[in-house]
């Protein structure tokens, strides 16, 4: 038990979660959050036009 | 031509709903792994000062594992009590999150459909400009809804944060091995042979008496954290009964333009 210490005490669903950095899930939230901006923006744009 | 721009439209929002599950997936990531790393980091700690303690006191490994097991497993069911509760919170703030998004995607649904109705009535609706402006004034509802749900999506990123960086400041406080334990002492040969000929005497006294320490800073804990446990789930009731209020507030004024 001692010896024991890559114990993983939390399920997840998420495939092997260590091999992941914070980091770099924080630059893919900020990439998929730009993605949701500019598709809200294009979104915007449509409504518009269909408004004539 | 406009035909095709109400497909994009609909593709749009088909986009925005794999974007958004994606954002949902990368937000746990983050506070699972964050919190999991400094929860893990903790145990460490306290496996990594048992070790020490048992070379220090010539301790037997077989001898205490038991009673070191029972130790280590009560630290990690205290940490991950309040682990779960943060966790529920940010789930069901996601929940909110994704009852928005999928209410701004009925609204741009809405907005298309009026939009249709209209294009296809557009020369008897030029003759009656009272009913082209219910159109038009039913059309700028759904974008108002659309709009006013970022309010309560902005609201709900808000809180998520605050939630994984609370409970990361709430690890920092604890502290079951204190100041004086972390201590270590340097020894000399001499000091070390003393200590030898202690340990053959008391060095099982000594080492009990750190369990103990432990595990009443374990229990401590354990009592501090239940309040604490009490407020966070408050809290987030609180916080989702104010979400509540804002999408009924939100989803009053789309009916009574529309009606």
């Amino acid at each position: 038990m001692l010896e024991d210490l890559d114990v993983v005490f939390v399920d997840s669903q998420m495939v092997n979660l260590k091999s992941y950095e914070i980091d770099m899930f924080q630059s893919q939230l900020k990439k998929v959050r730009e993605k949701r901006t500019q598709k809200i923006r294009r979104i915007a744009k449509v409504i518009d036009e269909l408004k004539g | 031509m406009i035909k095709s721009k109400g497909m994009e439209l609909m593709e749009l929002i088909n986009q925005l709903g794999q974007i958004e599950t994606i954002d949902t997936e990368i937000t746990f990531a983050i506070f699972r792994s964050s919190t999991q790393k400094k929860m893990e980091e903790k145990v460490n700690e306290l496996i990594n000062k048992i070790k020490e303690q048992m070379i220090t006191y010539g301790i037997e490994n077989k001898e205490y594992e038991e009673q070191n097991d029972k130790i280590i497993a009560k630290y990690k069911e205290v940490l991950k009590k309040m682990y779960t509760e943060y966790e529920n919170s940010i789930i069901s703030i996601q929940l909110e999150m994704q009852e928005a998004e999928s209410n701004q995607k009925v609204a741009i649904a809405g907005f298309k459909k009026i939009a249709d109705i209209k294009r296809e009535n557009i020369a008897a609706l030029q003759n009656n400009p009272v009913q082209l402006q219910k159109y038009i004034d039913k059309e700028n509802a759904c974008i108002v809804k659309f709009n006013d749900y970022n309010t309560i999506l902005d609201e709900c990123l808000i809180e998520t944060e605050m939630c994984r960086k609370e409970f990361l400041k709430e690890l920092d406080k604890i502290h079951v091995i204190t100041e004086e334990m972390r201590l270590v002492k340097k020894a000399s040969k001499f000091q070390e042979i003393i200590q030898k000929i202690k340990n053959v005497f008391n060095g099982k006294k000594y080492y009990e008496a750190f369990l103990n320490n432990i595990e009443q800073n374990i229990l401590n804990l354990e009592s501090i954290n239940e309040p604490k446990i009490k407020e966070v789930s408050n809290q987030n009731v609180k916080f989702i009964a104010t979400i509540i209020v804002m999408r009924k507030k939100i989803n009053n004024s789309f009916k009574l333009a529309v009606s």
